[in-house]
């Protein structure tokens, strides 16, 4: 970790100088961005549930470009909440979403038993995925027209899904995200840029999958590009966790499933990815 | 950050084999303090060693790096300009080992000069070059890295089974109708580093790495000489991993 923020200092006097190589941005690609006073919990309801969200301001009192941020299907914990704040580290008015109303998945079957229709249901999803945007807009502070989402896992389905109903988001962002949908042809309607990552190994995300996602962007116009890494799992980018959602200090998730594992590398290397794109379509002219 | 313009210096460079003269530039940042750096090589198309080499040496030279925009071919060039197909370089297995050969001297030659870290060495091609990149990776080469920009990627079938070593970066777009992503599938197993990028739309021209093709219409970041496309903010981050010290 550290061999990486001295070599990127070799950058220092380029030509191109570039702001993400500010001080805040490598404490947040090494974990140790942490929000101090400006970083809050937000309910709001939707689903029929109330919901509980994590908000996460940038100093100063301008208007920032904001990030809604979803979390992975099992729900949202602190790996999330610190990602809001890193994003605010980085200059972002971010919105780490809540799509289960609180609620912590430790077993596998009650996750799908509410993710499963969850996902089939597209109307359902855009209108949680909107009414976590009305709440991130709600902070005067986020600037609605320089928007973007990012998600993992199912959270990347929400911010595929906004993005193909229409909202104005310049930048999407999936990690590790199911890539099906139902409606491939309200792809037409993204109109920023999308990344998606995802692990070579990924058991829930075949080939197939993959193949007809790039067709699908492809056939609507969409400025996209995915990346695969290579021997990673499902969820790769997600460090391991206990069976109550708070982190460990363990090499392995408490709950081991198949083909589920972290890489500590790639997630990094997405993590920069993600960076470097928010980077790129909100800060150069 | 300092806004000073750093100061580059590029030196010719050649080397005979038989009666072939090679010719590089050699491109470092003079402000660099750095006794050993990392070298990487930069390797062109089917239309020899250009100018456009040079830039992306010298954007790679600003970085920290000495930059080598490399000669494969020799002697002017071996395929003669860019109407030749690239799947014809691809059909002649002599020319591909003429050119693997011409990595592999171009290798030795930069190991060998003062100031270069030998242990820290890398590839980077585009179009062709990025078949010979590969094909070096292919090979068990001991290179750090090797990224491809556009390249083909159908294997030579020269060294089948050979362990990769080195780390390896895909850039490709969807659309590239020499070598097309439905065709092509991840090696797996042997180089567990590798990552590509399909980049799209309305060409491959997203997950290229530098703005040749500057007519053409763009994505939301243009592929610009001197823009820090996400292509290239990839390969940054790759090569600042693959050159890390441990």
């Amino acid at each position: 970790m550290r061999t990486w923020i001295s070599l990127t200092c070799f950058s220092a006097n380029t030509c191109d100088p570039c702001p993400l190589r500010s001080r805040a941005r490598e404490r947040a690609i090494s974990g140790g961005a942490d929000q101090d006073g400006n970083d809050r919990e937000v309910e709001y309801r939707a689903d029929d549930l109330t919901m509980i969200a994590h908000l996460a301001l940038p100093d100063g009192t301008d208007q920032r470009p904001a990030v809604l941020i979803g979390h992975e299907g099992i729900g949202l914990n602190e790996y999330q909440r610190r990602r809001a704040n890193q994003l605010a580290e980085c200059g972002y008015v971010a919105l780490a979403m809540d799509y289960h109303g609180g609620q912590w998945f430790s077993d596998p079957e009650q996750m799908m038993a509410r993710l499963g229709p969850l996902l089939a249901d597209p109307d359902r999803v855009r209108a949680i995925g909107r009414a976590a945007l009305r709440e991130l807009l709600a902070e005067p502070r986020a600037d609605a027209a320089r928007l973007a989402a990012v998600g993992y896992g199912a959270g990347g389905t929400i911010a595929l899904e906004l993005a193909r109903d229409g909202v104005d988001l310049k930048a999407v962002v999936g990690v590790n995200p199911p890539l099906e949908t139902v409606r491939p042809e309200d792809s037409v309607n993204i109109t920023g840029h999308v990344l998606v990552c995802v692990g070579s190994e990924d058991p829930l995300v075949s080939v197939e999958q993959r193949r007809s996602f790039q067709e699908e962007m492809q056939a609507a116009g969409v400025d996209w590009q995915l990346n695969i890494y290579g021997g990673a799992e499902h969820a790769f980018h997600l460090p391991p966790v206990n069976s109550d959602g708070s982190l460990s200090t363990a090499d392995t998730h408490e709950l081991s499933v198949p083909g589920v594992g972290y890489h500590p590398a790639h997630a990094e290397r997405a993590w920069r990815q993600l960076l470097d794109l928010l980077d790129l379509t909100f800060r150069r002219p | 950050l300092s806004t000073v313009a750093p100061i580059i210096d590029t030196e010719s460079f050649e080397y005979r084999h038989g009666d072939i003269v090679f010719d590089g530039a050699l491109v470092a940042d003079r402000d660099v303090d750095a006794d050993r750096r990392p070298a990487v090589l930069v390797l062109e198309g089917i239309e020899g060693r250009t100018e456009v080499q040079v830039d992306v040496a010298r954007r790679l030279a600003t970085q920290g790096y000495l930059g080598v925009a490399v000669d494969l071919f020799g002697g002017k060039r071996l395929v003669p300009g860019r109407s030749a197909a690239p799947s014809s370089c691809r059909s002649s297995s002599r020319t591909a080992m003429r050119c693997a050969g011409a990595c592999c001297t171009w290798l030795d030659v930069v190991r060998s000069r003062a100031g270069v870290d030998p242990d820290r060495v890398a590839t980077i091609g585009f179009c062709f070059g990025g078949l010979c990149v590969l094909d070096l990776a292919r090979a068990g080469a001991e290179v750090s890295a090797v990224a491809s920009s556009h390249g083909l990627l159908t294997p030579p079938g020269l060294t089948p089974g050979t362990p990769i070593t080195a780390r390896v970066a895909v850039f490709h777009g969807w659309e590239d109708p020499f070598a097309t992503c439905r065709r092509h599938s991840p090696r797996r197993g042997a180089d567990p580093t590798w990552r590509r990028l399909a980049g799209s739309r309305p060409r491959p021209r997203h997950a290229r790495l530098h703005g040749r093709d500057s007519g053409r219409p763009r994505g939301p970041h243009p592929v610009r000489p001197g823009r820090r496309t996400p292509a290239w903010a990839s390969l940054e981050w790759f090569l600042t991993e693959a050159f890390a010290v441990p």
